[in-house]
This record gives structure tokens, C-alpha cells and sequence, in this order.
């Protein structure tokens, strides 16, 4: 369990964390998004003990970091892909990891099957990796001590669409046996498909968390007729809530079926009407974070 | 709902100083500057072999010579071991595989120790060699009284060492920290004449090295601890402060 109270970071006078909160159960995926800058690697530095709050605290299964024997254990950490020393082999770099963390001799060889790095590169120097391999290396270093619990941030940076699938997997298998994972992302669309939680964050703070489905419910349904401003009279006269999108849809605080109702009964005819799906998700992104739109890399 | 504690055992220092003396020295850098040293080291005992007049030809003699190369290069290697892992952000892994900082600083500064103490034994090893080449192939009269020729250089060594683990410790970036070292103690030994001179000694860390090599310490203590106090214990603590509250960023 990864739990965050009350986090808050000050760099001089910025505030680059304020009162971000939230927790990660064991068996869930959890997705940390926002766009960047917005303090997401901070808050993953003050969790692993990196960086210390300027008032907060944070507690990985009921502890603080730093007061965590053999953290490898407990929790791996892939907190920067180039962290990594670019003079030392792949296998090296797990040998020696194994090794601090008490792991036996086969460990690293498994490792670099698991995350697919092919055995020609692992005796290579990390320098000559490209990114995607410094990533699979960086989660292969995170497994080391085959830990309950993985804080990643923007792990899939440099990862080719195949690896992103890959890494999905991986993930939610992990978490599907019972493990807890943390993960950033500057992408919703990347996240979107993998994790059961979100927790939004923006400008430092947290402007949105919970289930998926949960999130995605807030949005509503979103409904389209040839005659707007009759549907928007019909949704006023029945007394219910909706906003004007940016492309012309309305979303309404209300299920499909009831919408459909209204409409029939003021007799409007509709030419869309559903529940808002991921797309709207990115719409929610969009207007939390206050931000940039965080559209899918191409 | 309840949470399953399982306790581990923290890492074992002793791990943890095995995995920092191989970090010390698997770098191509810290390589060349080993191998340099070792060359360093040999090189040096041609002094005594060749200049007989300015060199006493006893163990001691020997050692004044090869301690060029023991002190001179070989702290870079535990100034690189502490100073790359910022430089190169590695510290973010470090520090999330054993959250102990001072004991991940013990660990760096004891591998530099363990490195000073090799380098003596080498320097103390070739100075010998050299006293008996001396004696044997070219006839010349010499001395085998050790007295403090190994004690000297080995403290000299370690305490080398512990003064690049300090200012590695405080300063955090590589070419800072090197130039440091090797510059500000040689400009300390150029200013301090004339009013200077005479509180110079209790602060010029070359005196006070000088002294511990040559066992010439008695009536020199004072100034032996003054200069050791401000060159090395001061850094090293100031030093691990800053690696226990410093935070990680990129």
C-alpha cells in the first residue's frame, strides 16, 4: 500500500506540491497523470524518500520510506530511465543490485528474459542503450527484489507501441496477483487502457482521483439534435444540468435513457446520443488541469 | 482489512561495502586512474635509485618517494565513486536501495580507505623492492630499519582518502570537488609565508602530511590535529549532512 497525506513541496516561493493526498491498495493499478510540471515526479521523490516535504508525510505499507530495511523488498522504484550508470553492462547492473538486495545468482539472467532484452545486449554498455532498453533495464531493476509494490514514473518514455503493450501486461498482471502499482504519465491515453485509478493532478494539486468508471460516470452522457437550442429548452424545462461542449454536444448530467425522454417528449429529434466514453475523459483532462489539451503522442 | 508486515533484515554493511568497492573501481576512469597510480607508484622509486644524494637509502627514503604516486592520484578515484552518483542522477537509485544515506556515505568512504590502504601496501612494497635493488645490484650501502616508513605512509594514505571522501561528500559535483582538492591546499601552502607562517603550519594539510610520512610527529601534534581538524574532519561532517538532507532532483 502506497499512501500520500497531505504532501507539500515549496521551491523557494513556487509551490511545486500542495495538500496532494491519496492511496494505492494492494491489487490495483493506480495512474498518476498530468500534464508536465505539474508535480508528479516531486510527489514520487518525497514517497521514496528522495525529497523531503515541507509538510506531509508519506508511508509505504504503514512506514516511511526511509525507515524501510532492504527496500528493494518491498518496493521498486523506476524513477528515471537514465539513471543508470551508462559504463556498466545491463546484466552487470542487475548482478549488482541482486546481490545488495540478497537475491539468488539467476535472478538477473530471468530479469532481462522477463522485461525481453535480447542477450546481445546484455552484456553491452548501458550507454549504447537506446531508451526503450534503458526502460525495460530500469523495470528489470525495479523487479530486483521481487517487490508487493512499483512506484514508476513515465515509464513508457521512449517505449516503441509494442513495448507499451508489453508493459501493460506486465503491470496489470502484476497487479492482478495481488501487488500495488504507482504510475506517472504525461499521457492519458496511455494510461487510460491499463489502470482502475486515477489521481489527477494539476498545477500541484489534485484535481481529480478516483475509479475509472467512476470518472468517467462524472461526465454523463453526451447528446447531439438538429434543433440545439430546442434540446437545450427541453433539458431547462425538465430541469437538468449540462454544459456546452467546444464542439457543439452537450453534456448532460443525466443517464442516456432519461435524456432520450426528455427529447421525445419535446419532440426533438437526436442525431448522437451516449454515454461519454474515453474521449470524454481526455475533455475531463482538459478542463481540470486547466491546462494544455493532453492529446495522444503521435 | 489487514496489512501483512513482513520484516526484513536491512542490508548487511558488510554488502554494502562489498557493492561500493566494486562500484569504486569497475569504471573505465576509475581503471586508468589505478592503473596510473600503480605506474605512478613504480615510476617514483626511480628517484631514490637515481639521485642516491638526495634520497636516503633506507626504507623511509624510499617510501618519501613512492608516496608521490600513493597520495596523488588515487583520491580522485573516491572523489568520482561519491560525485559521478549526482553528476549522473545514479544517486536516485542509490538512495531508493538503501534509504540510509550516512551508511551508503560510510560505505563509498571506506571502499576510498580500503583503496588508500591497498596503495600503501604497494607503495610500502615497491619501496622495499627498491631499498634491496639498491643494495643488492648496485652495491650501494643502505638501510632495512623500517621504522615508521609503513606506519607514515599508511596513515598518510587513509587520511588522503578520508580528505577526498570529505570534499566529495560537501561539494557533490566531480570537477569542483577534484579541483578543489588538489588546488586549494597547494595555494594554502604558497600563501602561508611571511605573518602567515607561523599559524600556516597549524592549517597547510601538505605540513601536516609531510610530518605523518616522515614520522617526524613529536612536538608537531598540535598543528598535526588543528590542520587535520579543519582539512578533514570539518568536511567530512559538513559533508554528511549534505548527502543525509540534500534532496534528489533531476
Amino acid at each position: 500500500m502506497i499512501e500520500a497525506m497531505s504532501l507539500t513541496k515549496r521551491f523557494g516561493s513556487a509551490t511545486a506540491v500542495a495538500d496532494v493526498s491519496f492511496r494505492c491498495e494492494p491489487g490495483t493499478l493506480t495512474g498518476f497523470v498530468g500534464p508536465n510540471g505539474a508535480g508528479k515526479s516531486t510527489t514520487l521523490r518525497m514517497i521514496c524518500g528522495l525529497a523531503r516535504p515541507d509538510s506531509g508525510t508519506s508511508q509505504i505499507d504503514g512506514v516511511p520510506f526511509a525507515e524501510l530495511r532492504n527496500p528493494m523488498r518491498t518496493v521498486g522504484a523506476l524513477l528515471e530511465a537514465t539513471a543508470l550508470h551508462p559504463g556498466r553492462s545491463g546484466l552487470a547492473t542487475l548482478k549488482r543490485a541482486c546481490s545488495l538486495a540478497d537475491m539468488p545468482d539467476e535472478r538477473p539472467e530471468e530479469l532481462l528474459r522477463l522485461v525481453g532484452l535480447e542477450p546481445a545486449a546484455w552484456t553491452r554498455r548501458v550507454g549504447d542503450y537506446s531508451l526503450g532498453m534503458r526502460q525495460r533495464l530500469g523495470i528489470a531493476q525495479a523487479l530486483v527484489g521481487d517487490p508487493r509494490i512499483l512506484i514508476l514514473d513515465e515509464p513508457a518514455n521512449g517505449l516503441d507501441p509494442e513495448g507499451i503493450r508489453w508493459m501493460r501486461s506486465l503491470l496489470r498482471d502484476f497487479a492482478d496477483r495481488g501487488g500495488t502499482v504507482l504510475l506517472s504519465s504525461h499521457l492519458l491515453a496511455e494510461v487510460q487502457a491499463t489502470v482502475d485509478r486515477l489521481v489527477v493532478i494539476g498545477g500541484g494539486r489534485i484535481v481529480a482521483s478516483g475509479g475509472l468508471d467512476e470518472l468517467l460516470q462524472g461526465s454523463g452522457t453526451l447528446v447531439r439534435a438538429h434543433d440545439m437550442p430546442a434540446l437545450e429548452g427541453a433539458l431547462r424545462t425538465a430541469g437538468t444540468g449540462f454544459a456546452r461542449r467546444e464542439d457543439g454536444a452537450l453534456s448532460v448530467d443525466a443517464g442516456a435513457e432519461d435524456v432520450g425522454l426528455i427529447a421525445l417528449r419535446a419532440g426533438v429529434a437526436l442525431t448522437e446520443l451516449r454515454e461519454a466514453d474515453g474521449g470524454d475523459l481526455e475533455d475531463l483532462f482538459f478542463t481540470l488541469t486547466g491546462g494544455e489539451p493532453l492529446k495522444v503522442a503521435a | 482489512m489487514s496489512t501483512m508486515t513482513i520484516e526484513t533484515p536491512g542490508v548487511p554493511f558488510g554488502r554494502l561495502l562489498r557493492v561500493e568497492s566494486e562500484k569504486a573501481v569497475d569504471t573505465r576512469a576509475a581503471r586508468w586512474l589505478i592503473a596510473v597510480t600503480a605506474l605512478l607508484i613504480i615510476a617514483s622509486v626511480g628517484l631514490p635509485l637515481g639521485l642516491p644524494d638526495e634520497f636516503d637509502q633506507s626504507p623511509t627514503g624510499y617510501t618519501g618517494a613512492t608516496a608521490i604516486g600513493v597520495l596523488s592520484v588515487f583520491p580522485a578515484v573516491v572523489i568520482l565513486l561519491l560525485t559521478t552518483e549526482w553528476t549522473r542522477g545514479t544517486i536516485l537509485v542509490t538512495f531508493t536501495q538503501e534509504p540510509r544515506r550516512l551508511r551508503v556515505l560510510a560505505a563509498k568512504g571506506l571502499a576510498g580507505v580500503g583503496l588508500g590502504v591497498l596503495g600503501a601496501l604497494l607503495g610500502f612494497a615497491v619501496a622495499m623492492a627498491g631499498v634491496l635493488t639498491a643494495d643488492v645490484v648496485l652495491g650501494r650501502e643502505v638501510s632495512y630499519a623500517v621504522e615508521s616508513a609503513f606506519t607514515g605512509l599508511l596513515a598518510a594514505s587513509v587520511l588522503n582518502m578520508l580528505m577526498a571522501t570529505g570534499f566529495a561528500a560537501l561539494l557533490q559535483n566531480s570537477a569542483t570537488a577534484i579541483v578543489v582538492f588538489y588546488v586549494v591546499p597547494a595555494i594554502w601552502g604558497a600563501i602561508s609565508v611571511g605573518v602567515l607562517a607561523d599559524v600556516g603550519e597549524y592549517l597547510d594539510s601538505n605540513q601536516a602530511f609531510q610530518w605523518i610520512l616522515e614520522g617526524d610527529t613529536a612536538g608537531h601534534w598540535p598543528a598535526i590535529f588543528v590542520s587535520m581538524t579543519l582539512w578533514i574532519a570539518i568536511p567530512l561532517a559538513a559533508g554528511a549532512w549534505r548527502v543525509a538532507t540534500r534532496d534528489v532532483r533531476s
